[in-house]
């Protein structure tokens, strides 16, 4: 995943923009560049050759300001990427390499060595890709780690079971957007008298499948019955 | 013969309505249909059980899971 490629600065969506923000693979530093957190994903530009990386929030398993200096130099803000999910956002969007300075392209490649190796070992737990974000001024950390916890909140995962409960604060937000949703009626979501007009999409009431399932076997035969009353 | 409802249609009209909720174990409530969500699990207000006829208990609101639910029947009361 930390194969720096061109990326387009995001212009869309900007909830934070930090400046002087060193990226690290693990220990090594990928240079100094803008950090940006946006409504979709986290992506990090260098400031030399305007080459980065973004990673969407679904990829992000973990992240957490960490301030002991024993472990790593700078306090910082860790960020653990899923692999998996973030190759699958590669294949979705093709990487494109140029030329660059030898040896910032050798440190690169290295870091790609090492990722395919690791990539390689799929059917084992895949190990998380260890990112690390040190702005220059370490008074943004919070800010920075509160940003990335909002685009999370923000971009739950379709089949994630702990959803009900990280979406709390967004609830209103996300009753919202129901209508148009295709999936079901989500869990928790409540039919009243004042609603139920919108649950009447093309074939029926929008339920889960247990629900479906109750559904047809309370109903199932009460259909019968008028069918063969007409 | 009146058009034939599809469920949806039947639980818009009986929505906030009294309703009969049997239980597959026999047991009867009565209530107000307060709503009810994607797995059928039904909330009553003004709730009666009856069992065997015989009115047990009375509770304010009550939430039935939707996989006990034998049948839900209009109220004439």
């Amino acid at each position: 995943m930390v194969i720096l490629k061109e990326v387009s600065q995001p212009t869309e969506g900007i909830k934070l923009a930090a400046e002087n923000v060193q990226a690290f693979y693990k220990t090594d530093s990928l240079g100094n560049g803008t950090l940006y957190i946006t409504d979709s994903a986290v992506t990090w530009i260098s400031r030399a050759d305007s080459k980065g990386f973004s990673v969407a929030y679904p990829a992000i398993v973990l992240h957490a300001i960490s301030t002991d200096v024993t472990v790593f130099p700078s306090e910082h803000v860790f960020v653990m990427v899923d692999q998996r999910k973030s190759v699958k956002r590669r294949r979705r969007a093709p990487i494109l390499r140029t030329i660059q300075e030898a040896d910032e392209q050798r440190g690169l490649e290295l870091a790609a060595a090492e990722l395919e190796d690791e990539e390689s070992d799929d059917d084992e737990e895949g190990p998380g890709l260890e990112i690390r974000f040190v702005p220059d001024n370490k008074d943004c950390l919070p800010d920075i780690y509160h940003q990335i916890l909002k685009g999370q909140e923000e971009n739950p995962e379709e089949d994630d079971p702990m959803y009900d409960d990280d979406g709390e604060d967004e609830e209103e937000e996300e009753y919202g957007e129901m209508d148009q949703s295709e999936d079901g009626m989500p869990p928790g979501q409540w039919i009243t008298a004042d609603n139920i007009d919108q649950f009447q999409g093309g074939d029926g009431m929008q339920m889960t499948e247990e629900g479906l399932a109750t559904m047809k076997r309370i109903f199932g035969n009460r259909e019968h019955h008028d069918d063969s009353m007409e | 013969m009146s058009k034939r409802q599809n469920p949806s249609e039947f639980l818009k009209r009986v929505i906030g309505k009294p309703v009969v909720v049997k239980l597959n174990s026999g047991v009867d409530y009565r209530g107000i249909l307060a709503c009810l969500d994607g797995y059928m699990n039904i909330a009553l207000e003004q709730t009666e059980e009856y069992s065997n006829g015989q009115l047990q208990n009375k509770y304010g609101d009550a939430f039935i899971r939707g996989n006990n639910v034998l049948y839900i029947s209009t109220s004439t009361k």
